[in-house]
């Protein structure tokens, strides 16, 4: 094997190396964010599981207001009182006439992550539409 | 050789991770639009047609009309309004109990929506009898 032979191996080799080790760094910090962008993805469901039982509990005793606007209004108090997980935005708007309430959850860090529902107190005996 | 085979593997397992939070992200977009699409439907149920709760979707246009008549009743099952003007109502479905109710949804097939379909369980009670719980079971995907 001559010098030059020698060297283009060692080039080519060192190349290849170098390219490796970038995609190798780059992937794992894509693999990192995944995980992470999962775990903010948890924290909104979670956060949401916690809002959904706060208004299927209200349900199970009945009206809150004779009106779907009164009753949307003391939804809107109830889950503004409960507490709020570290990370997460939470955006609650009163939508107009008996349109209900709507919940946008969103992780501070991550604005893929995000979950949007709607509770019409019409939908759970939270009212009587008069 | 070992070093380039790795790092390949690696990168194809960052992709996949990519795709999946992606569809991570298109699952809860669904589940959110059937959610919104389920509570207008039972609202509309509760507080104007309650006659509807205890008849399956498909006695809707035919014995409902004590509280809508058949063009509303089409209506409601043909898709809500706005937004989710066109998710289908599948099936409104009541247990023998008359305390429970399987509700199926479906999202566009056209125009960019997914197809999805989603379960929930309604609950009845009280007096007058009104529904009073919507429970996700479940998203299926779109019928082949």
């Amino acid at each position: 094997m001559t010098m030059t032979e020698v060297t283009m191996a060692a080039v080519i080799l060192m190349g290849a190396s170098s390219a490796s080790l970038q995609i190798w760094s780059s992937s794992m910090a894509e693999i990192h964010n995944a995980q992470r962008r999962q775990l903010a993805l948890n924290r909104i469901d979670g956060e949401l599981i916690i809002l959904q039982q706060q208004w299927q509990q209200l349900a199970q005793h009945g009206p809150l207001a004779p009106a779907c606007l009164a009753a949307s209004e003391q939804l809107l108090a109830v889950l503004q009182q409960t507490p709020q997980s570290a990370g997460v935005e939470r955006e609650l708007t009163l939508l107009p006439a008996e349109d209900g309430l709507m919940v946008l959850l969103r992780d501070q860090n991550e604005p893929g992550a995000h979950r949007q529902q709607l509770v019409k107190p019409g939908a759970l005996r939270l009212c009587e539409g008069a | 050789m070992g070093l380039v085979l790795s790092s390949l593997s690696l990168q194809a397992t960052a992709l996949q991770s990519k795709l999946y939070f992606r569809s991570q992200v298109q699952v809860r977009s669904d589940q959110d639009q059937l959610s919104q699409a389920a509570q207008r439907l039972v609202s509309q149920l509760n507080l104007l047609h309650p006659c509807l709760l205890h008849l399956p979707e498909q006695d809707w246009a035919l014995q409902g009309t004590a509280c809508v008549d058949a063009n509303q009743a089409t209506s409601l099952i043909q898709g809500g309004e706005g937004d989710l003007a066109d998710v289908r109502t599948l099936d409104w479905q009541p247990d023998a109990s008359g305390q429970r109710v399987m509700l199926l949804l479906q999202l566009p097939t056209v125009a960019g929506g997914s197809g999805r379909r989603g379960l929930f369980a309604i609950r009845l009670g009280g007096d007058p009898v009104r529904a009073w719980s919507i429970q996700e079971q479940g998203l299926l995907g779109a019928p082949s």
